[in-house]
């Protein structure tokens, strides 16, 4: 197990190498500057704009950037961004709870939602419920993201006027952040109720939008997880031995299905970041997500750099947890690892 | 666009809505496009961040709500020596700064907070020069380190500007967000906290919000000053709703999440010109974008061939195609919103014949061959040069000129452009101080030549004198004669053709009253109301 977790760790250090080089590359390569986005039009001015240059380091050789990025990067300092002027993991501290919070509803939404559904539809193989699952899934998981977001605030919010359009909560409630995920902080701020059903009511569209391509992805694949194993020779065992068809099912069966549902669940949580970034601009969500667009707008290159590093490290991180929970899931794993 | 065929079909579920939400306690809320940078109008140099601060801040003098006419502000009054080199500031008395949750002023606004905001960004030795590791772009870029010499506190309400040599502009400049009053006091006691860098963090102004709190990318909330100087605000208390997405912003403002949007999206704007529970606000921008002769390379030394171009670009078709018609035709260098603008000068028409006459009378009947090179970057003043560049390539073969088109990255086109290796080029301008001087003389004066901003390197003696006598005269009135004139000098030797003053809109629901638009593209919101 140790020798396992170990070896995994391993992997992770040119994981990591590979992710500072493509995100301090990639955004370079890009046209734009930041500091005449700084300047705007007075950018005009050479010498205004060498000063500020050389006070944000980007005067120096292309490597030479990178070799101070990556030596601050391993003393813990991300640099400071372009545009705030402060520290990249302070701000990255201060937006990272609400990508939580909506990745973790999203997630909660996909897995409560898709395993159940995957079973139904595995069990039901060949029923009307089985062809229109398996119809919906592949919508669901095509539809991309920035217009499944605003069909959504259609129909939703303009049409119905169930939900808000965008935001976290309503402008009335004046919640100090504490722990930064907003449904726990509505309580810790003494407004109760009525902050906390704004709160929910306005992550239920962005938790939807992000949502649904893991559903539809934990749902297709519990499903096809669940038919292989319910061809096992076990199965029919424990279904002679009389055996419930919900105890055959929910222990034998799903039990054994879960290795590659944790797998995928495990990834969904690459693809929910990945997701957030529209989610976010849309909803108009205060997480990294938007955090990130805004700064590659601006050019801001320490945020990103940093940024995108703290991304991986957090969705690496996800899923070597996810690797570990096969343990649990498979008794038969643990011999391997 | 994506939302239009929804908006015109939901449309009425829509209103609804939008009457149905009523505020309690007056609570405004402005759906601004982004995130501030800072707190610290020093130091901003985007309108989303100085929008954020305005609501804040004071200067010593102000302009007038939706015009460039200098009003008090935090200076009841001022005079100007005679030789123009001393600014002397009397100062509003009984100016409190605001209560927050770190600081409790003891005393009222003097001349202190205005010599630590001039210092802090004038003195390299200030011990807030550094604080949060700040560079001071605007005011750096107007060269005020060096036109100030020093500033004086020659009372508690009375502070002197020591020039080192006349500037006329430089009431103007004081108009500017850098020149906002912070709290000497909140400074002296964060430096004893050893928390100086709260400075900038927890805003502290004499303006007529107080700010409470910034929950990133979110929201910025404030709360109505009820002791602001200028009267206490109608509304309570002031939101700033952050929404990336104009189309998100549209959809709150029919809903009645937002009351104000910030930067309506181009492709809403027919829309909402039919909602009728919204009500859009539009101004001419001051801002204008140009196509600059090089006047030092042929043919472009000759002013025929400066006017045919003026006859042969059909600028009208730009403003439709280009700026999807949110722009006006430009005939001055300055635009309409500038004082002194002068209205009579007459424009050159669209007109090819006339343009095929003047490059005869030219010796260039058979039409030449040139570069123009397209500006790279979209701007307010011109959101797509390479296409604009396209257009007049196409108007320019129909009287002969074959146009090649020419292109750089950003900095390497200014630079280029600087030391004048263009034939004809576009850029634009947006006004820093709402003074003409900014334009006239920044970009068109014979010394705007050798620092490189004068792209047409055009030099005209009569223009020249006009616009140094100006800069030297205090009088508006006779300042605005000068540059009357010199705008028709401009007009006739056609240096450049200027094509386009953008226009700015707003869009608010129906109950929205007191909003000025501000021709700076900036939000104030201490006269709005809600009914």
């Amino acid at each position: 197990m140790i020798r396992y977790l170990l070896r995994r760790l391993s992997v992770l250090v040119p994981t990591m190498i590979g992710v500072t080089i493509v995100s301090f590359s990639l955004i370079r390569m890009v046209p734009g500057d930041p500091v005449l986005l700084l300047l705007g039009e007075r950018g005009a001015q050479p010498e205004v704009y060498r000063t500020v240059q050389s006070s944000l380091g980007l005067d120096q050789p292309i490597l030479q950037q990178y070799w101070v990025f990556v030596r601050d990067a391993l003393h813990g300092n991300l640099g400071e961004s372009i545009q705030s002027r402060r520290p990249v993991w302070q701000e990255f501290k201060d937006r990272f709870p609400a990508t939580v919070e909506l990745g973790m509803a999203a997630m909660l939404m996909a897995i409560f939602l898709g395993i159940p559904i995957g079973i139904i539809a595995a069990v039901k193989r060949n029923s009307v419920f089985d062809y229109s699952f398996i119809t919906l899934s592949l919508v669901g998981y095509s539809m991309p993201i920035f217009w499944w977001g605003l069909i959504l605030i259609l129909f939703f919010s303009v049409l119905l006027g169930w939900t808000p359009v965008a935001g976290r909560i309503g402008v009335e409630f004046d919640i100090v952040p504490r722990t930064g995920l907003l449904l726990i902080d509505t309580f810790l701020s003494g407004e109760g109720w009525p902050a906390f059903k704004s709160a929910v009511s306005h992550i239920i569209l962005p938790a939807i939008a992000l949502g649904t391509i893991p559903l539809a992805v934990i749902s297709r694949m519990t499903r096809s997880s669940l038919l292989e194993v319910l061809g096992e020779d076990y199965i029919r065992t424990a279904q002679a031995k009389g055996l419930t068809r919900a105890r055959v099912i929910g222990v034998h069966a799903l039990r054994n299905a879960m290795v590659p549902i944790l797998t995928v669940i495990g990834l969904m949580f690459g693809t929910i970041v990945t997701g957030a970034i529209l989610t976010e601009t849309i909803f108009s969500w205060p997480g990294i997500g938007k955090w990130i667009v805004n700064s590659v707008t601006s050019r801001d290159y320490p945020v990103i750099q940093g940024g995108i590093l703290l991304i991986a490290v957090a969705v690496v991180s996800i899923n070597l947890l996810v690797d570990l929970l096969y343990a649990v899931a498979n008794p038969r794993l643990r011999d391997l690892m | 666009m994506r939302f239009d065929k929804f908006s015109v079909l939901f449309f009425a579920g829509a209103m609804t809505f939008t009457v149905a939400t009523a505020h309690a306690a007056k609570t405004f809320v402005y759906c601004s496009e982004g995130s501030p940078n800072t707190f610290n109008p020093e130091f901003a140099t985007d309108s989303t961040s100085l929008n954020a601060t305005n609501a804040i801040f004071n200067k010593l003098v102000e302009f007038k709500k939706g015009t460039t006419t200098i009003v008090p502000g935090l200076a009841e009054s001022w005079q100007i020596s005679k030789d123009g080199l001393t600014y002397t500031f009397k100062l509003r008395k009984n100016v409190k700064f605001h209560t927050t949750a770190n600081f409790t002023p003891t005393r009222t606004f003097n001349s202190d907070d205005v010599l630590f905001s001039i210092n802090r960004q004038r003195i390299a030795a200030h011990p807030f020069h550094n604080v949060g590791k700040a560079t001071y772009e605007s005011f750096d870029s107007m060269g005020l380190g060096k036109l100030i010499k020093d500033v004086v506190k020659v009372d508690d309400y009375t502070v002197k500007f020591v020039l080192s040599e006349p500037s006329a502009p430089f009431l103007a400049d004081l108009t500017m967000e850098f020149a906002c009053v912070l709290s000497a006091e909140y400074a002296d006691q964060l430096t004893k906290k050893s928390t100086q860098d709260k400075i900038d963090i927890e805003p502290v102004g004499t303006g007529a919000f107080i700010f409470v709190r910034y929950d990133k990318d979110q929201m910025i909330r404030y709360k109505a000053n009820a002791e602001y100087w200028d009267g206490k605000p109608k509304i309570d208390n002031l939101v700033f709703s952050i929404t990336t997405d104009p189309s998100v912003r549209y959809q709150k403002l029919k809903l009645g999440e937002c009351n104000m949007v910030a930067e309506p999206s181009p492709s809403d704007i027919d829309s909402m010109k039919k909602n009728t529970a919204v009500s859009l606000m539009e101004l001419a921008g001051l801002n204008v974008g140009y196509l600059a002769f090089n006047v030092e390379k042929k043919p472009f030394d000759n002013v025929q061939v400066r006017q045919a171009i003026n006859h042969a670009l059909n600028r009208k078709s730009y403003i439709d195609a280009i700026y999807m018609g949110h722009a006006k035709i430009a005939k001055n260098p300055i635009p309409p919103g500038i004082w002194s603008y002068n209205d009579k000068v007459v424009d050159y028409d669209y007109s090819p014949e006339k343009a095929k006459a003047l490059l005869a009378k030219a010796g260039l009947k058979d039409g030449f061959s040139m570069e123009l090179w397209t500006l790279p970057v979209s701007r307010a003043y011109n959101p797509n040069g390479k296409k604009m560049g396209e257009m007049m390539q196409a108007d320019l073969a129909k009287v002969g000129i074959k146009a090649k088109l020419v292109t750089y990255d950003w900095p390497t086109y200014i630079e280029k452009t600087r030391v004048g290796e263009h034939q004809t080029m576009m850029m634009g301008w947006m006004s820093d101080n709402g003074d003409p001087d900014n334009f006239l003389n920044d970009l068109l004066s014979c010394g705007a030549v050798a620092a490189g901003a004068n792209r047409a390197r055009w030099c005209s003696k009569p223009f020249d004198a006009l616009i140094e006598k100006a800069t030297r005269t205090a009088n508006k009135k006779e300042r605005t004669k000068l540059y009357d004139q010199a705008q028709v000098i401009f007009k006739g030797e056609a240096p450049w053709v200027t094509l386009a003053n953008a226009v700015f809109y707003r869009a608010m629901s129906k109950n929205v009253t007191g909003y000025v638009m501000d021709p700076f593209n900036r939000d104030y919101f201490d006269k709005v109301d809600l009914n």
